[in-house]
C-alpha cells in the first residue's frame, strides 16, 4: 500500500511535469484536440453513412458496429493518455538518457511507460466519454448491471493486453534503438479492432485474435457489452491477456540485459 | 559546357537518392514494419468494404467489385504519391544542421525531392510483391484502361500530386523556422488527409455537397482524382477541370514554400550549433 502510494505520489509528479510542459504550446494543444476531433467524427460519420446504405456488417447491424468502434476508442485514448512516454523512449537509449532511469530508485518499466502522460488526449477523453455512455444508452437494449460490470472488466482486460504491447514495443526500442514503426505498426494493428473481427478472413482473424490479440483487446467488451460473447470465449480472453502480460515482462528483463548504454 | 554542367548536377542528386535508398535499409527492423503497415491499412480497407458487400449487392453506387479495384488502385496510386522524407525537415532547421547544406552546392529543394524519388522507388519496389498477395487474396477486378491515353493522363495527375505533396509536407517542414511545434499542423493535416484523400473509401460516397466543397480543396487530388482517371470514371471535362485544379494547387503549394523558404532563411539564426 505504501508503495502504492509512492507511486501515485511519483505518478503525479510526472503528470504536473508534462502537463505545464505540453500546456507552454498552446496552438499545439488546439490543433491537436482538433486533429483528434475531426478523426473521430469523420469515422463516426463514415459508420453514419454506411447505416443508410447497407444492412449488416459481418452480422452485425452498424448500430452495433458502432459500439465497437466506441470500444476501441475508450482503449486507444487510455493507452494513450498514461503510456505515450514509450513512443520517445528510442531517443533516450540512443542519447544515453535511460541510464539515468536506470540509476533511480523508481522502477525503470513505470517510468518508461507512464513517465510522460498525454494530456492533449484528456481533452478529447471528456466529451468522448459522455458520447460513448449515451450513445451504449440509446443503441443497447436491456442493458443491466452484470453486462455493465462486465463490459468495465473486460475494459480492464483489454487495457492489460495493451500494457503489454506497449511493454513488448518498448522492449523493441531497447534492443535496436527504433521504435517509431514499431509503435505506429501497434497502432494499425490495434486500429484493426475498431471494426469486429469476423470481417477479417481466416488465417488473419486467428493471428489478431490468439498471436497478435489486438483483435480481443477491443472485440471481447463490446461483445459482453451486446450480449454475443459466449462463457468459453471471457475464458479464453482472459487467459490470452494474462499470458501475453507476463510474456511482456519477461520479455522487459531480457531487454534490459541487453541494454548496452553504448551512447553514454 | 551547359551539358556538362546539367549532368554533373543530376550526377549529384543521383547519389543523394542513392544514399536516401540505403538509408531506408539502416534500421531494418524498423524498415519491415514500415512495410506491414502499409500491408495492414490496405488489408483493413479491403476486409471492411468485402463485408459490407457480403449483404449487399452495391452500395454508394458501388457493386463490390468495382470498390474492391478502386481501393486497390487507390492505394497504390497512395504508394507513389505520399510516401515522402521531408518529415525531416523542420528537425534540420531546428538543430542548426541547415547550415551544412547552405554552405554546400545544393538546392534545398532539389536535394529532398531527390530523397522523395528515392523514397517512392523504395515503396513500388516494395509493395509490388505485397501487392501480387493481396490481389490472389482479395481478387479485386483487374482493369486495364483502354485507350493509351488515359495512362498518360494518370501519369499526369500522379505527377501533379507528387508535386503538390511534395510543396505542402515542405511547407509543414519549413514552419520549424519559426516554431519548433509542427508536429501538431502535421498531425490535423495527415488526419484530414486520411478522410479527404480517397484511400479508404472513394470521395463520392459522400453527399454531393461535401463532394464539391472538397473539390476545390487540394485534398481530392491526392489520390482519389489520379485514381478515377486511371479507372476510366471521369468525364473529359472532368478531367481536364482535374488537371487544372491539380496544377493550380502545384503552383499555389509551390509558391507558398519558395516563400516560406526566402522569408525563413533571413530569420535563421543556426540555433544549436
Amino acid at each position: 500500500m505504501k508503495t502504492l502510494l509512492r507511486y501515485i505520489k511519483i505518478w503525479l509528479l510526472f503528470a504536473k511535469q508534462e502537463l505545464l510542459f505540453q500546456f507552454s504550446s498552446k496552438s499545439s494543444i488546439i490543433l491537436f484536440f482538433i486533429g483528434k476531433t475531426v478523426r473521430f467524427l469523420s469515422f463516426l460519420l463514415i459508420l453514419i453513412l454506411l447505416k443508410h446504405n447497407t444492412k449488416t456488417m459481418a452480422g452485425y447491424s452498424i448500430d452495433e458496429v458502432i459500439i465497437f468502434f466506441l470500444t476501441f476508442n475508450f482503449i486507444d485514448l487510455v493507452s494513450q493518455m498514461f503510456m505515450r512516454g514509450v513512443y520517445s523512449l528510442t531517443g533516450k537509449v540512443r542519447s544515453g538518457e535511460l541510464d539515468f532511469y536506470l540509476a533511480k530508485p523508481v522502477n525503470v518499466l513505470f517510468r518508461v511507460l507512464a513517465g510522460s502522460p498525454d494530456f492533449n488526449d484528456v481533452l478529447i477523453f471528456i466529451p468522448f466519454l459522455f458520447f460513448s455512455a449515451w450513445y451504449i444508452g440509446q443503441a443497447v437494449p436491456l442493458l443491466d448491471a452484470v453486462r455493465i460490470v462486465l463490459y468495465l472488466a473486460f475494459l480492464v482486460n483489454g487495457l492489460l493486453i495493451s500494457v503489454a504491447f506497449h511493454i513488448f514495443v518498448a522492449c523493441i526500442g531497447i534492443i535496436t534503438t527504433e521504435v517509431d514503426n514499431t509503435i505506429m505498426l501497434y497502432r494499425e494493428l490495434s486500429q484493426m479492432g475498431r471494426m469486429p473481427m469476423e470481417i477479417y478472413r481466416e488465417p488473419l482473424r486467428f493471428l489478431i485474435t490468439f498471436v497478435v490479440p489486438v483483435g480481443l483487446m477491443v472485440s471481447i467488451p463490446a461483445r459482453v457489452l451486446l450480449g454475443k460473447a459466449p462463457p468459453s470465449l471471457l475464458l479464453t480472453a482472459s487467459l490470452v491477456a494474462f499470458t501475453v502480460f507476463l510474456l511482456s515482462l519477461l520479455s522487459w528483463k531480457h531487454a534490459l540485459k541487453m541494454y548496452t548504454s553504448a551512447s553514454s | 559546357m551547359g551539358n556538362k554542367l546539367l549532368l554533373n548536377s543530376l550526377k549529384k542528386y543521383w547519389v543523394i537518392a542513392k544514399i536516401t535508398w540505403m538509408n531506408g535499409f539502416t534500421y531494418i527492423t524498423s524498415f519491415v514494419m514500415w512495410r506491414v503497415r502499409q500491408i495492414i491499412q490496405m488489408i483493413v480497407a479491403l476486409s471492411l468494404w468485402e463485408s459490407i458487400f457480403a449483404s449487399t449487392t452495391t452500395a454508394f453506387g458501388y457493386t463490390s467489385a468495382r470498390m474492391l479495384t478502386y481501393i486497390f488502385a487507390a492505394n497504390i496510386i497512395g504508394f507513389i504519391v505520399t510516401s515522402s522524407r521531408t518529415i525531416g525537415v523542420s528537425s534540420i532547421i531546428h538543430s542548426g544542421d541547415l547550415s551544412l547544406y547552405l554552405v554546400k552546392p545544393l538546392n534545398f529543394f532539389l536535394y529532398w525531392f531527390s530523397g522523395d524519388i528515392a523514397d517512392k522507388l523504395q515503396n513500388i519496389a516494395f509493395s509490388l510483391t505485397e501487392l501480387t498477395v493481396l490481389f490472389f487474396i482479395f481478387h479485386p477486378t483487374l482493369y486495364i484502361p483502354t485507350h493509351i491515353a488515359t495512362l498518360f493522363l494518370t501519369l499526369l495527375a500522379v505527377s501533379g500530386a507528387t508535386v503538390m505533396y511534395f510543396f505542402i509536407n515542405m511547407m509543414f517542414g519549413l514552419l520549424g523556422f519559426w516554431t519548433p511545434d509542427v508536429w501538431a499542423p502535421r498531425f490535423l493535416f495527415f488526419t484530414v488527409i486520411f478522410f479527404t484523400s480517397g484511400s479508404f473509401f472513394p470521395l463520392d460516397i459522400f453527399p454531393k455537397i461535401i463532394v464539391d466543397i472538397l473539390s476545390y480543396t487540394p485534398f481530392p487530388y491526392m489520390m482519389f482524382f489520379p485514381t478515377k482517371v486511371l479507372l476510366e470514371q471521369l468525364s473529359s471535362i472532368e478531367i481536364v477541370r482535374g488537371l487544372l485544379f491539380t496544377g493550380a494547387w502545384a503552383t499555389l503549394c509551390g509558391l507558398g514554400a519558395f516563400t516560406m523558404w526566402s522569408r525563413g532563411i533571413r530569420t535563421y539564426e543556426a540555433e544549436g550549433r
